[in-house]
């Protein structure tokens, strides 16, 4: 597939900080119409206008910014060779995305370049677009400028804290790579589209921004995966990233979105989620984060349109000093809206946990129900999980429910596998896999299912 | 409390090669309160031997402490599997040993499929070759036990019945093929037509290759799974033994002769205090539903 973006990043700008010159620069070498070019200038004031967050900071006191070194972070990496198939890929790209079952459409960035497109043909036929983000801007632009930017803005919004949307404007600033994809009207995707972003250079940072928009009665089902490169040393500064992805489902529409994170542990990022849903539109998410020295996770549905439902499922496991900081809002801003969220976690060696999720019924949204419940499992005494599960109900006859536990693994259960000959660690895997398969399940595709099940067995699995 | 004559306990002559599971002096505490005062006891391979006692008398404790359940203390004794030291073992060495308790109350752990469990427990105990074998074995196994082959795709033991409860259990039991097989209270909570499924399943899996200790408080269990040595357990120490008539004394007349029999030897017993320990001739209370009683069954 041709590209519009010209090869190559500018010499100049690599090892350049991160500064209104070097997010000019990266809008002018990936030829942004001025609209884009002037979208990332505001998106940079946002940044330095909004106070940075500090330990004092609601919603930011149990985070420490300070393992960031935001001085020392980059701004870009030099563009990566395409290639023109799978073949092709680095071998560990090769083995990610060979996975064992179909999809309609794959993209592979690395560093922030699109390195493999394939869409299939039959896809294609029926106007479903997938392609890489720059590529959008230039040729769907009143499609992309409509919605870029309508969840996620690039500024601070009057009514939030006055420190929300710091990382989220520096993501605008510097945006460079992400997967734009548009289902029309009346289209299902059956197959699943799926993106996968890999960080390999380890001086830079990276900002992938990922706009989908699923039309009326448009069916599509994504998998978002995150990667990175681990880096040599112990010394050197994180990898630093935020990633956005904005998920925009028209009236009737339905969105199975799972993203898998496995970021190195020696990277420390943001991952900005956030999905709109039209009159009678649904989505079954899923965000499963095992990777990452830090992870901020922010996870938000907003129910817009009347008897809309949103599945949330979160699922994470820790170990040596990771630390995942969850801030999901389940918004019910008209009547009829259901959400129901379940997020587990399961924390070993010293990670720690943080949930805080929000419950919010709006005036105007009655007869609806939100559920929400966090489950944290400590696998060590040196392992540590603050669950603050919010509600906020500004109207009458809804139905919510929250509640959120933090305790050990079960040793009866534990107990009774070893009575059946499994060795001890055999038998924890075993009980851990079996308190995050009620998520797992509850995953629309079974192939994903399968994928995340993957994931966990391999993350679950690295300490034996 | 007084040790019981020696001449009570009935010497098993062990054959060549010592005996399978070997029980002496053993004294078992649950959060440092002693429970079981010193038992001595002998399981050969291809014997019987049937517990029975009244509630409280420590029939559970000794079935958790050979399997080595973290919160039963064993404080003195031994205790030797096939001539080792199960006592230096971890529960789950015990197993891969070839002991094997079929729980009373067996434990529900959602998230966990059965199958995936099965072949797990099949590769512990047997290696890697086990798996080719599974399949088949696993088929054979479920007939026998009257059991779909869906309950592999289930959670283990979540949402079963009672009576599935136990036939996962026996299934294991059959799978893992044990030397020595504790069943505790395997008939309690059991309709009919689940009992007489286990009961066949116990007695096809019977043969010289492994030996049982059936642990009841009944003894309608025995009807079905004739026991080659009978004990009765009262007060943490084995008080009497015999053969299978002891059980047919104790469903006819109680725990009660036995008692006053010991107290004319002069040999005090301690007896439980917790609720439901009777010693006289038992009627099953609505929680311990017997079948048999109530469907005529019991033809003792």
């Amino acid at each position: 597939m041709t590209t519009l973006v010209a090869p190559g990043t500018p010499t100049e700008l690599r090892g350049a900080g991160l500064n209104s010159d070097t997010s000019r620069a990266i809008g002018a070498w990936r030829g942004d119409p001025d609209w884009v070019l002037d979208w990332r200038a505001q998106a940079w004031a946002a940044w330095e206008t909004i106070p940075m967050p500090t330990s004092t900071t609601e919603g930011w006191r149990r985070t420490n910014l300070r393992i960031l070194a935001l001085d020392k972070v980059h701004a870009i990496s030099d563009a990566v060779a395409h290639v023109t198939s799978r073949a092709d890929l680095p071998a560990s790209l090769q083995k990610a995305i060979d996975t064992g079952f179909d999809h309609g459409a794959v993209l592979v960035q690395e560093n922030g370049t699109t390195i493999l497109t394939e869409v299939d043909a039959q896809l294609a036929g029926t106007g479903v677009i997938v392609c890489d983000i720059h590529e959008a801007i230039h040729r769907y632009p009143e499609l992309v400028r409509a919605h870029l930017g309508t969840l996620v803005p690039p500024r601070w919004q009057p009514g939030m804290p006055s420190n929300a949307g710091k990382f989220e404007a520096l993501n605008a600033a510097f945006f460079n790579g992400g997967t734009f994809v548009y289902v029309p009207k009346n289209t299902t995707v059956a197959l699943p589209v799926r993106s996968l972003v890999y960080q390999s250079d380890a001086d830079a940072a990276f900002f992938p921004r990922s706009l989908i928009i699923v039309d009326e009665n448009a069916r599509l089902t994504y998998l978002d995966e995150y990667t990175s490169v681990n880096t040599a040393s112990p010394e050197a500064p994180p990898v630093f990233g935020s990633a956005v992805v904005e998920i925009i489902i028209k009236d009737g529409g339905r969105v199975d979105y799972t993203s898998i994170q496995e970021w190195s542990l020696s990277t420390a990022g943001f991952l900005t989620q956030r999905a709109s849903l039209g009159n009678n539109a649904s989505c079954n998410w899923v965000a499963v984060v095992l990777g990452g020295m830090y992870t901020r996770g922010t996870a938000d549905v907003l129910l817009q349109g009347k008897g809309t439902r949103a599945d949330m499922l979160g699922l994470a496991f820790g170990e040596g000093t990771q630390v995942f900081d969850f801030h999901t809002l389940q918004d019910h801003q008209s009547p009829f809206t259901d959400s129901d969220q379940l997020y587990k976690t399961a924390m070993r060696d010293r990670a720690h946990l943080i949930y805080e999720g929000l419950i919010n019924i709006r005036t105007g949204s009655y007869g609806s129900n939100g559920y929400q419940a966090n489950r944290n499992v400590l696998l060590s005494d040196t392992a540590k999980a603050d669950s603050i599960p919010m509600l906020e109900i500004s109207d009458n006859d809804v139905l919510c429910t929250h509640g959120s536990s933090v305790g050990p693994i079960d040793q009866t259960h534990v107990y009774y596998l070893l009575t059946r000959g499994l060795p001890r660690p055999v038998a924890e895997r075993l009980v851990i896999q079996g308190f995050f398969e009620p998520v797992i399940e509850r995953i629309a595709v079974d192939d994903l299912k399968d994928r995340v099940r993957a994931a966990v067995d391999r993350k679950i699995g690295e300490q034996d | 409390m007084v040790a019981a004559p020696a001449t009570n306990a009935p010497v098993h002559q062990s054959p060549a090669g010592g005996a399978t599971l070997a029980i002496r002096n053993l004294h078992v505490n649950i959060d440092s309160r002693e429970i079981i005062h010193g038992i001595d006891l002998t399981v050969n391979k291809g014997e019987v031997h049937a517990i029975l006692g009244p509630n409280g008398s420590g029939k559970s404790t000794l079935a958790y402490a050979l399997m080595g359940h973290p919160r039963y203390a064993v404080t003195s004794g031994e205790v030797e599997l096939k001539g080792e030291d199960l006592l230096a073992m971890s529960a789950d060495e015990r197993s891969r040993n070839g002991l094997f308790l079929c729980f009373q109350y067996p434990t529900s752990i959602p998230g966990i499929q059965m199958g995936n469990f099965l072949r797990l427990a099949m590769k512990a105990r047997f290696g890697d070759a086990a798996i080719k074998t599974f399949r088949k074995e696993l088929t054979e196994k479920l007939r026998i036990l009257k059991m779909d082959e869906s309950y592999m795709r289930r959670y283990l033991n979540e949402g079963f019945s009672g009576g599935e409860k136990k036939k996962a259990e026996i299934l294991q039991m059959a799978l893992l093929k044990p030397e020595i097989a504790i069943m505790d209270e395997t008939d309690s909570g059991l309709d009919v037509d689940a009992f007489k499924v286990v009961a066949d399943g116990v007695n096809a899996m019977r043969g010289p290759d492994v030996g049982f200790v059936v642990i009841t408080h009944y003894n309608r269990m025995l009807e079905y799974i004739k026991p080659d040595f009978v004990h009765v357990l009262i007060g943490g120490k084995i008080v009497k033994s015999g053969g299978p008539e002891l059980a047919l004394a104790v469903d006819q007349h109680g725990y009660q002769p036995i008692l006053e029999e010991l107290r004319e030897q002069g040999v005090e017993i301690e007896l439980m205090e917790e609720a439901g320990a009777t010693y006289a001739r038992e009627e099953p209370t609505e929680r311990e539903h017997d079948p048999f009683r109530s469907h005529g069954l019991t033809g003792l």
